[in-house]
């Protein structure tokens, strides 16, 4: 199969991560001849998403971490070798993920539960227990590796109530209440072990305001398999950040669609709230005073703008952040929202750092709507795989499955190609690789660091609210400012990462010792950790901690910071892998970099023409992309379609615009009733921008208020 | 604003070879491309059909070369409202992998996806490999609807598009009257857009 690749390419770049991939598209969109090669099956590399059944794959892979498994020996190796060449042999093995491990924390349904006569007359008798068997059952069903992760909540049955028709997750809204407690409830009292107990504490509260609680099976999980999307390295876009520019202008934007993250969230004292962001918010807070209104509010408009008065902080700048803030008598609690929920700084941020990061959060405000960042419908994954079509529809060749085994080097230390782990000798001018493809003194990694991370899948959202909301949270861990963080990232169905009725929580943190004590503060404090026995002497308690269904751990080598050693041939270059930042910015002015050092003279990423306006040629009168001449962009066919997109620029922009406003309008048909909500957000939006003196430039690119605005 | 009703997503999928970019060629343009086309810098096509009295667009999508070495990105079949899967009829290799792409339709694509299997080069009679009712067994075991037809002929390829066309408008009609019956993806009325609020495309 891969022996009809082309044996000459002007760029091959290993590994579909995201630095990766915007190179790629940049090269084929100037018409390079790109050869895009993965060792995986899947794309994104570190970056991927997967659903519930490629998890126990993926793991595997990962132990095993095999780079490639060369077909070729010495004898044929030789013979492709050229003068002057040598051949420098690759790793055939690199860790990156440690410790993974993912665990089903729901027991079986059981087999005789249909059976059992329904003979309980109400919630409240049935809410008793029935029983008080606490032993566990065996609840993991797919349980690999070690048991070092703590037993997050019992496999046992949260649940309250269960609809009659419980199993298909589609009716369960659509059941009446009545029916539900009556003819469900009786199943927990009867069912053996896993679904024998009911939690009192719960169930009457939750009747009448909250939404019941279903009961999940580990069979109700498993046959939504494809479902869920876990992301290895869920990540944000700033909606004004350099990620969400590029996305517009090289208009592979069009590949994906975007959730907003509509809550940002702290927790102090147990409590979780959500942060007032914008102007709206602050004032209709009810968790500031009147006094904090103000001084929040003067305070964030000294941000949005911090950089044209310098005095104000003056002698800070190098200072940290806290320090600064407290200089300016804010309450302790305004303190905390602003470091913790909009700078995303720790207490050892800087003065500068912590300003700058507040200006980006204000300016990302109001672009689309009340929030600052969107999140990708499907996953962070998508960003890479939208790039990589970008490439392949300007001519990039991609191949996954296939790796290299050898570098040719020559005596100028340049790469001359490689030979792919197919046997193939393919030659190129340049060559773009993550550091797993590379030998280990190619690159430098400044400090050896991991990223601890979990992945739950929920039953309930952390904090319940009107809607479904995507909630961001970073936790510091209080008493110790140095240590780092935990970002927490709350995905709801609507984000399409999981089925009806469940949420999946990212959680990041820099490790500071094994998986499951990094993470374990964040998981205690967010998720219900009880035992039913334990639920049930709490009965004051009136809102329910989100249970933990099925969860994955794992740690994740942190190569953010690699940069190149001196051993690395000139027309080599090594790309960073994912880091523990929130968004994906730091990789589009990496990719930048490189592609300017590459091709001083072109575009990044200049926008492609509409399709309408391609002109259609025929093979035989110029030759196509895939040719092999790729004479930079100097080949007849590149420079038209070049030519092509630049009398189409004005008129693309136009049509984007009205294909922004479009889909705004079906949205708003789409979700009716979110009307209201969209008209205060709109006017939300546009008051902070008031606040920012935004030019009117930024505001029309405001697509998001606009299509709000239609509303 | 342009003026119409409802924007389908239709992507195509099947071997390299068996005609995918001629299909949508034909039905776009109205020409068969004698050579191999450039398709450079193509996304995908647009038609604009009415049914019913209702504009309708289609977006057909193709593969951008990458159906080659198997490596067709997820993200392609993500919200596609209707799929064409295309084999050769004078090629058995390219029935022959019709299972694996299948295989694709179901890890990656919508449940609700309408899904067409075509037998594409009907023309070339004297060549043909898979007769009709082997074609038309597949697509019934797999829940698809059958079509053979030929883009350079341009026998079936109009009635295929409408066909899609139709059977999507009345499925986003029947949504739209409806709405308590939608699933998590909302396919009526627009490219599918989640049912939440703040979603938004850039």
């Amino acid at each position: 199969m891969a022996s009809d690749l082309p044996d000459e390419f002007d760029v091959i770049v290993l590994g579909t991560g995201l630095p990766e991939t915007l190179l790629a598209a940049a090269f084929s969109r100037i018409g390079l001849t790109v050869l895009h090669l993965d060792r995986n099956d899947y794309y994104s590399g570190s970056w991927a998403s997967f659903s519930l059944r490629q998890i126990p794959g993926w793991i595997e892979g990962q132990k095993k971490a095999q780079c490639y498994a060369s077909e070729v020996n010495e004898e044929k190796l030789s013979s492709l070798l050229k003068e002057g060449e040598r051949a420098l042999q690759l790793p055939e093995t690199f860790h990156t993920v440690f410790e993974a491990q993912s665990k089903y924390h729901v027991g079986e349904r059981p087999k005789e539960e249909k059976a059992i006569p329904d003979s309980s007359p109400s919630t409240d008798e049935s809410a008793k227990p029935d029983s008080t068997d606490t032993s566990l059952p065996p609840a993991t069903a797919s349980e690999s590796g070690d048991s070092k992760i703590p037993e997050l909540s019992g496999p046992s049955p949260t649940g309250d109530a269960e609809t009659s028709t419980g199993i298909v997750p589609g009716q369960f809204d659509s059941a009446p209440e009545e029916e539900e407690d009556s003819k469900t409830e009786k199943r927990e009292g009867e069912a053996t072990g896993p679904a024998g107990e009911a939690s009192g504490g719960k169930v009457e509260p939750a009747a009448g305001e909250q939404k019941q609680q279903r009961e999940w099976f580990f069979e109700d999980i498993e046959k939504e398999w494809r479902k869920f999307s876990f992301d290895l390295t869920p990540k944000l876009l700033y909606c004004a950040g350099s990620m969400v520019e590029l996305l517009i202008v090289s208009d592979v934007a069009k590949y994906c669609e975007f959730r907003t993250v509509s809550r940002v969230l702290t927790l102090r004292d147990n409590n979780l709230e959500r942060v007032p962001c914008s102007r709206a918010d602050v004032f209709s807070s009810k968790a500031l005073s009147l006094l904090e209104k103000r001084l929040l509010m003067k305070f964030l408009t000294f941000a949005a703008e911090y950089d044209k008065q310098p005095d104000e902080y003056k002698g800070f700048e190098d200072k940290p952040f806290v320090e600064f803030l407290a200089s300016k008598k804010l309450s302790p609690k305004i303190q905390y929202f602003i470091l913790h929920a909009i700078a995303m700084a720790t207490e050892s941020t800087s003065t500068k750092e912590g300003l700058e990061n507040t200006q980006k959060f204000l300016r990302s405000l109001g672009r689309y709507g009340n929030t600052a960042f969107l999140f990708p419908l499907y996953g962070s994954g998508e960003l890479p795989q939208g790039f990589c079509r970008l490439s392949a529809v300007f001519g990039g060749i991609y191949v996954l499955t296939l790796s290299v085994s050898h570098l040719l080097v020559n005596d100028e230390n340049k790469c001359t190609g490689v030979i792919t782990s197919a046997g193939q000798r393919i030659s190129c001018k340049y060559l773009i690789a993550d550091p797993s493809y590379l030998p280990k003194d190619f690159y430098k990694v400044p400090q050896e660091s991991r990223i601890s991370r979990g992945i739950f899948v929920t039953d309930s959202s952390i904090l319940s609210g009107e809607g479904e909301d995507l909630s961001l949270l970073q936790l510091p861990h209080e008493g110790q400012p140095q240590s780092p963080s935990t970002t927490v990232l709350e995905l709801p169905p609507s984000a399409m990462v999981s089925p009806r009725h469940l949420y999946v929580v990212h959680m990041t943190r820099r490790a500071v010792s094994d998986i499951s004590s990094d993470l374990e503060p964040a998981v205690s404090a967010l998720f219900d950790a009880t035992t039913p026995d334990a639920a049930e002497s709490d009965k004051v308690k009136d809102t329910r901690k989100p249970r933990v269904l099925w969860s994955l751990h794992f740690q994740h080598r942190d190569l953010s910071a690699v940069s190149r050693s001196e051993q690395l041939p000139s027309n080599v270059f090594v790309v960073t892998g994912p880091g523990v930042e929130l968004d994906t910015d730091r990789c589009v002015e990496e990719a930048k970099t490189i592609f300017k050092e590459i091709c001083p003279k072109e575009e990044f990423l200049p926008k492609p023409p509409h399709p309408d306006d391609i002109i259609y040629v025929d093979t035989e009168e110029v030759p196509a992309a895939a040719n092999d001449k790729g004479e930079w962009a100097k080949d007849a066919n590149t420079a038209e379609s070049s030519e092509i997109g630049d009398n189409a620029g004005g008129q693309t922009v136009e049509k984007l615009e009205d294909g922004v406003k479009k889909d705004g309008g079906e949205e708003e048909k789409d979700g009716r009733e979110q009307g209201g909500e969209g008209v205060k957000t709109e006017a939300d939006g546009g008051d902070l921008k008031s606040i920012e003196e935004q030019s009117k430039e930024e505001k029309k690119k405001s697509h998001g208020a606009d299509c709000q605005a239609e509303s | 604003m342009e003026d119409y009703k409802y924007l389908f997503k239709v992507v195509l999928i099947g071997n390299a070879g068996v005609g995918k970019t001629c299909l949508v060629s034909r039905y776009t343009k109205g020409f068969f491309p004698p050579g191999q086309m450039a398709t450079i810098g193509v996304d995908f096509m647009i038609k604009t059909v009415e049914i019913d009295g209702d504009k309708v667009k289609l977006q057909i999508w193709d593969t951008a070369g990458q159906e080659r070495f198997r490596s067709i990105t997820q993200s392609y079949y993500r919200s596609a409202n209707a799929l064409i899967l295309v084999y050769d009829v004078c090629s058995q290799q390219s029935y022959e992998s019709l299972p694996h792409w299948v295989h694709e339709i179901e890890l990656y694509a919508g449940t609700k996806v309408l899904a067409f299997l075509v037998g594409n080069k009907i023309d070339q009679t004297d060549k043909r490999e898979i007769p009709t009712h082997i074609g038309k067994e597949f697509a019934e075991r797999y829940e698809m609807r059958f079509l053979e037809t030929s883009a350079k002929e341009a026998d079936n390829v109009e009635k295929l598009f409408t066909s899609i066309a139709y059977q999507l408008t009345a499925q986003a009609r029947d949504l739209e009257l409806r709405p308590e019956q939608q699933g998590t993806v909302i396919t009526g009325g627009s490219t599918p857009i989640a049912s939440a609020p703040s979603c938004c495309k850039l």
